[in-house]
């Protein structure tokens, strides 16, 4: 394959990558949510292997290996298992925001990332390809942190987290390869995962009561300001 | 080889606290590990020279920083252990704690020291993070190990809200990595190597990562706007847990935040991250001053005057003075231990904290109440008492700077004092009828009595090896000494 066709075919799937990113946050069927967090890890490996393909560095095909193991089959039966026995299935409580609001503020936060980075693009030595990378890698990063702080459930909220990760993971094999390093950070983070759901295993409900409470007040004054 | 045989010792003590079935001996091999950090953290300071390198890639690192940091952490969780043998039977005795979770419990325990040395120890940033990430996993683990709904959530919010912003240090660190190569050299983060080329990285890149990397370790350090964990936690957890978190796991963030702000500090672009670490300090002093005003509850209370504390002690780094932050750090850590060990009795005796429900405390509980007045006399910052002194140097550093600035910060401290001195008349002078006494064990009372002496002598008396410690330190990170 020539390497125009591999670059396109990167910038084809990490466009892939944020819009399931994008989608997750108005979605409110937790296992379609699972399953997205599956789909979105398997392209992140799809791209380290199209690297691995141009680059022939060994390490890149450990780190694809290992996302398709830990992530498309170990976390996801792991949410999947821990999402029934608490027997819910879908989340559909937000908190600041509705899904509309939402998926709008990613919008911007897409729109803004790409003009702050213009400032530093020069000084990574970034070609078209990592440029994107990073724009789109550190919007997973804010779109995920969108995620854990509008919705309220702990499972879609570790999602937001893990799909959080998969952005830095992206960044950092365009701007950085650490190779080595994460390999280890994937391991803390299963741990941190494992911790979460351990935790939620201590027997909690599903959601974190107030969490919340003290913005309740300017969201109440904010309503009756808004109708009025 | 020493270090393998304190590692080996450490591995040892793991296995036998989960295998063996005992409380009182999971307690003592935690006292024991403890008190061989002290030692051995003692043992480098006297023999041996820096940096003290373990592997060939300098991955890990003993410079005289971690060691002063591994010195507080160890003396904290010698006497934390201590006060854990009594506090912990007097939580199954009153069915807080099961008797299942005890392995638990002191696993965690042990784990959470062997990783903030890990923190300490980590010359490559990246391990550092890594540590650090563990450390927030185990102390939540160790606050959600009481029988209480609370607790789940003080802990899960604890995870979230930390883990979250550690994300974005780890960015900070990927863009470190990349901007490294700017200097002339193989991409690293090994913090020695980045040391010696600081002048010579890309500054924009620099202070871009120093932004991202602040995120995350102010959210460990309990930084307003991050801080939203911190009261919880901190009030749910048990008490010895509670001083685990407030000195030492809160140190972990700030010792990043020096290690980071040493790289950037040499650059065009210094006083940059120095503005934003005052910013950031003085919101911090201000929103926790405003808000001890109206705590009703004592542990709370304390919380809050951590992130008072971990605010000014950002100010600190913020003007330079590294010399007195670090003789901060020790001192807040003393006086917090003792602050939250004497709230760990008092909760005993009442089974509650708050205003109101402590009643006759002078009579019923005389040692706790006397570590309270001891503990919050010097955590205001009054003449005597460690804390005073580099107070007031980081202050008169700050008035160099800006005499407004000082003003403000000067205000919001007094509020800070004013509200904590103000609640503690409120508790020790409530009268009522009074309940039972409590009988507490002589093993809680100990780390109080400690405390109280090694604050009244550090407070009128500098050790000139202390004071060559830290001189060295400050100027090793490119700080001027005193």
């Amino acid at each position: 394959m020539n390497s125009l066709l591999l670059a396109d075919l990167q910038k084809i799937l990490i466009v892939g990558m944020i819009l399931l990113t994008v989608i997750s946050v108005s979605r409110r069927n937790l296992i379609s949510l699972i399953n997205m967090y599956s789909f979105q890890s398997f392209i992140l490996s799809l791209v380290i292997l199209l690297i691995f393909f141009e680059d022939k560095k060994i390490i890149l095909l450990y780190i694809a290996l290992l996302t398709i193991i830990s992530k498309c089959s170990f976390i996801p039966i792991l949410l999947k298992r821990t999402q029934k026995s608490m027997k819910i299935h879908v989340d559909l409580e937000y908190n600041l925001f509705g899904p509309t609001t939402s998926i709008f503020i990613s919008l911007l936060i897409f729109g803004m990332l790409f003009f702050l980075f213009l400032g530093i693009k020069e000084q990574l030595g970034a070609n078209s390809l990592n440029y994107i990378s990073i724009i789109f890698g550190m919007s997973m990063l804010f779109i995920g942190m969108l995620i854990i702080i509008a919705r309220k459930k702990i499972i879609t909220k570790i999602i937001g987290y893990l799909m959080m990760e998969n952005g830095v993971v992206l960044l950092s094999i365009f701007i950085g390869d650490l190779p080595l390093l994460i390999e280890i950070l994937i391991l803390i983070d299963l741990l941190v995962l494992l911790a979460i759901t351990s935790v939620l295993g201590f027997g909690m409900n599903s959601s974190v009561e107030n969490f919340h409470v003290k913005l309740n007040p300017f969201r109440k004054w904010f309503k009756r300001v808004s109708e009025e | 080889m020493i270090y393998l045989i304190i590692l080996l010792f450490f591995i040892i003590s793991i296995i036998l606290i989960i295998t063996i079935k005992s409380k009182s001996l999971a307690n003592t091999l935690t006292v024991v590990n403890s008190l061989i950090v002290i030692a051995s953290s003692i043992y480098l300071f006297i023999q041996v020279t820096f940096p003290i390198s373990f592997l060939s890639n300098d991955y890990v690192l003993i410079d005289a920083l971690s060691l002063y940091e591994i010195l507080i952490t160890g003396v904290i969780f010698f006497l934390a252990a201590i006060y854990a043998k009594g506090y912990v039977s007097l939580l199954i005795k009153e069915n807080e704690l099961r008797e299942s979770n005890i392995r638990i419990f002191y696993l965690a325990y042990n784990l959470l020291l062997i990783s903030t040395i890990g923190v300490f120890v980590s010359n490559n940033m990246a391990l550092l993070w890594i540590f650090a990430e563990i450390t927030t996993i185990l102390s939540a683990v160790l606050i959600v190990i009481l029988n209480a709904k609370e607790n789940i959530v003080a802990a899960i919010k604890y995870i979230f809200i930390t883990s979250t912003a550690m994300l974005f240090s780890l960015v900070g660190l990927v863009f470190l990595f990349a901007a490294s190569k700017t200097a002339g050299i193989e991409s690293t983060l090994n913090w020695n190597e980045l040391m010696q080329v600081a002048g010579q990285i890309n500054p924009q890149l620099l202070l871009f990562s120093f932004v991202f990397i602040f995120i995350g370790f102010a959210a460990k350090s309990g930084i307003v706007p991050f801080h939203a964990w911190l009261p919880p936690s901190h009030a749910k957890a048990a008490s010895d847990v509670s001083v685990l978190l407030s000195s030492v796991v809160l140190n972990i963030g700030i010792y990043a935040i020096i290690r980071i702000y040493a790289l950037i500090n040499p650059t065009i672009y210094g006083h940059i991250a120095s503005n934003v670490l005052l910013i950031f300090g003085i919101i911090t002093v201000g929103i926790a001053g405003f808000s001890m005003l109206v705590r009703r509850n004592l542990k709370k209370l304390i919380a809050f005057s951590s992130i008072e504390n971990m605010g000014f002690i950002l100010i600190g780094i913020a003007v330079g003075n590294l010399f007195w932050v670090l003789f901060y750090i020790l001192a807040h850590a003393l006086t917090k231990a003792l602050l939250f060990f004497s709230a760990g009795i008092i909760h005993r005796q009442y089974d509650s904290v708050k205003v109101g429900e402590i009643r006759n405390v002078l009579k019923l509980q005389p040692l706790a109440s006397f570590g309270l007045i001891i503990g919050s006399i010097a955590i205001i910052g009054t003449p005597l008492f460690p804390i005073f002194i580099p107070k007031f140097f980081i202050i008169a550093s700050l008035a160099k700077l800006s005499l407004i600035l000082t003003f403000i910060v000067l205000l919001f401290i007094l509020i800070a004092a004013g509200s904590f001195v103000w609640f503690i008349i409120r508790i020790l002078t409530e009268q009522g009828n009074e309940p039972k006494k409590y009988i507490i064990f002589l093993s809680m009372k100990l780390p109080i009595i400690i405390l109280i002496i090694l604050l009244v002598i550090i407070g009128v008396y500098l050790p000139e090896s202390l004071f060559n410690i830290l001189n060295l330190i400050a100027s090793q990170l490119g700080f001027g000494g005193v």
